[in-house]
């Protein structure tokens, strides 16, 4: 046997060890994950910190990502955006989505670090591709924006259709607006009150001040202003401005009798469904 | 230039790293000075006795919620964020935060703010100011602040950390007592905002801090597995 065989012999003995030695730490790692999730849960974030510092620097991707977190949001420690982005990199690097979709967001925004449009969708892609569903919607808003790619609205579509199917509220109200405005896609008054339900039926305000207007005319949708009043009414206690305005002016047209039932069905109503 | 430790190594408020802690400190007294008493038919004076009870009775609330270990923080934090929002004039510090810009502002522009900014600062506030195990809450003194607002001094205790020294400016109207800006450890939280929102709107425009507040509020939390 040669030396560089024995050599090789040996590297391969010693990362089989290693590889076992990693494999009997690998309990105590997650016991240590889970104490400081357990801190964390309490309020006690030095403790969470504690227990998840080591992780991070042994290369646990769950680690860096909480850790990178406590720094954005200033728990614990000193609020510092550049060591948070830090922390979500190296995530990131490890194939964690949610990583790459704040460190995306970090970098759109610009905050402790310089604004990147490129990168951050490179990661955006990234996240979406494992099916996070709001790395899904905020890709279809760069393609829709050009933002770091260049504008495209079909490719904006798709995204912001994928994200809506999975439930997103957000993403159920761009897609009504689409296919209202006919962007990425041909327009469709139907679909878009179809999107724009969805989203009212999660509590969305946006959205319900949309079916408010698209009941009281019948765009897309038979006419029903006492359905339409509900909706408003729903938006209004939201405090959504255009909405309360669009219900002051329906409500005027309506019997009080109409007000009355408008009301009752607003009462009774409770958001359904979620991302 | 980075954000810097505060004192006790916890509570920096945020954009400190763009303006620095002294110039911080400037910008809250000039604040306190302003908010001035707008709005016709604006009541007299705000009893700093009755806003410390208002205060304290927030603070009974606030603490129930944080004790109860049954729920996630997440949970105990959404229920603080509902506390504070009936408790904070939001519309009012909204406005004052943006400056100037919100007259140039459009309607909807406005309106997407306040919603983004809402959402926001009761994040911001309910991290800040809860969340903390084993927290108390101690009122330190109360006294008049300006022509018609109050200041309730303060301290929030927390096992393993120096407690933390905060103000409420209180005002009341005819919604009853409302809480126009915290100062934590002789920072106003406004001012802070203040700020750091003229930087962002003279870079970026309305629209750029819409969007930033609207990135800010789309991250994940910290994650259990």
């Amino acid at each position: 046997m040669s030396v560089t065989r024995v050599a090789k012999a040996a590297g391969v003995a010693v990362l089989l060890g290693a590889g076992i030695l990693m494999g009997l730490y690998a309990p105590p790692a997650r016991a240590d994950f889970e104490a400081g999730w357990r801190a964390y849960q309490k309020g006690d974030f030095s403790g969470a910190l504690e227990a998840w510092r080591p992780l991070a620097d042994a290369g646990d991707a769950r680690a860096q990502f909480n850790i990178g977190v406590m720094y954005d949001e200033g728990r614990g420690v000193a609020l510092d955006r550049a060591q948070a982005i830090q922390w979500w990199t190296k995530a990131a690097g490890h194939g964690d989505a949610e990583a790459q979709h704040n460190l995306a967001l970090a970098l759109i925004e610009g905050t402790g670090l310089s604004q990147d449009y490129d990168k951050a969708v490179f990661w955006l892609e990234k996240a979406a591709a494992q099916g996070l569903v709001r790395s899904q919607y905020s890709l279809g808003k760069m393609f829709s924006f050009g933002f770091g790619v260049p504008k495209d609205l079909n490719r904006a579509f798709r995204w912001i259709e994928k994200a809506a199917k999975k439930g997103f509220d957000k993403a159920q109200y761009n897609l009504g607006k689409m296919y209202r405005d006919g962007s990425g896609v041909d327009d469709d008054p139907e679909a878009s009150t179809r999107w724009f339900l969805a989203a009212a039926r999660q509590g969305y305000d946006k959205a319900q001040n949309q079916v408010g207007i698209r009941l009281a005319k019948g765009t897309g949708i038979a006419r029903d202003e006492v359905r339409a009043l509900m909706w408003l009414t729903l938006a209004a206690r939201q405090a959504h401005a255009a909405a309360t305005k669009n219900r002051k002016k329906l409500a005027r047209k309506l019997s009080p009798e109409q007000r009355a039932e408008a009301g009752r069905l607003a009462d009774g109503w409770a958001p359904k469904g979620g991302e | 230039m980075r954000p810097r430790r505060d004192s006790d190594g916890n509570y920096g408020g945020i954009g400190v790293g763009m303006i620095g802690r002294r110039c911080l400190l400037a910008i809250t007294l000039a604040c306190l000075a302003a908010l001035p008493a707008t709005g016709a038919g604006a009541a007299g004076k705000t009893s700093p006795q009755q806003a410390a009870r208002f205060l304290e009775k927030m603070a009974t609330e606030t603490l129930a919620v944080l004790g109860d270990h049954g729920a996630t923080l997440d949970q105990r934090e959404a229920k603080v964020r509902q506390v504070m929002r009936e408790n904070f004039d939001l519309a009012k510090i909204g406005r004052f935060v943006l400056g100037k810009a919100w007259r140039k502002a459009t309607p909807e522009q406005r309106a997407e703010y306040q919603r983004l900014f809402s959402e926001f600062v009761l994040r911001l506030y309910a991290r800040r100011l809860g969340g903390y195990a084993g927290e108390t809450f101690k009122i330190i003194k109360a006294g008049p602040l300006g022509k018609r607002d109050a200041l309730v001094s303060t301290e929030i205790g927390r096992s393993g950390g120096p407690p933390l020294m905060a103000g409420w400016r209180i005002r009341s109207g005819p919604k009853g007592f409302k809480i126009l800006d915290v100062i934590v450890q002789g920072i106003s939280m406004i001012a802070t905002q203040r700020s750091e929102f003229r930087a962002l709107v003279s870079r970026q425009g309305v629209d750029g801090l819409i969007e930033a507040l609207r990135l800010r509020v789309g991250k994940f939390p910290a994650k259990a597995s």
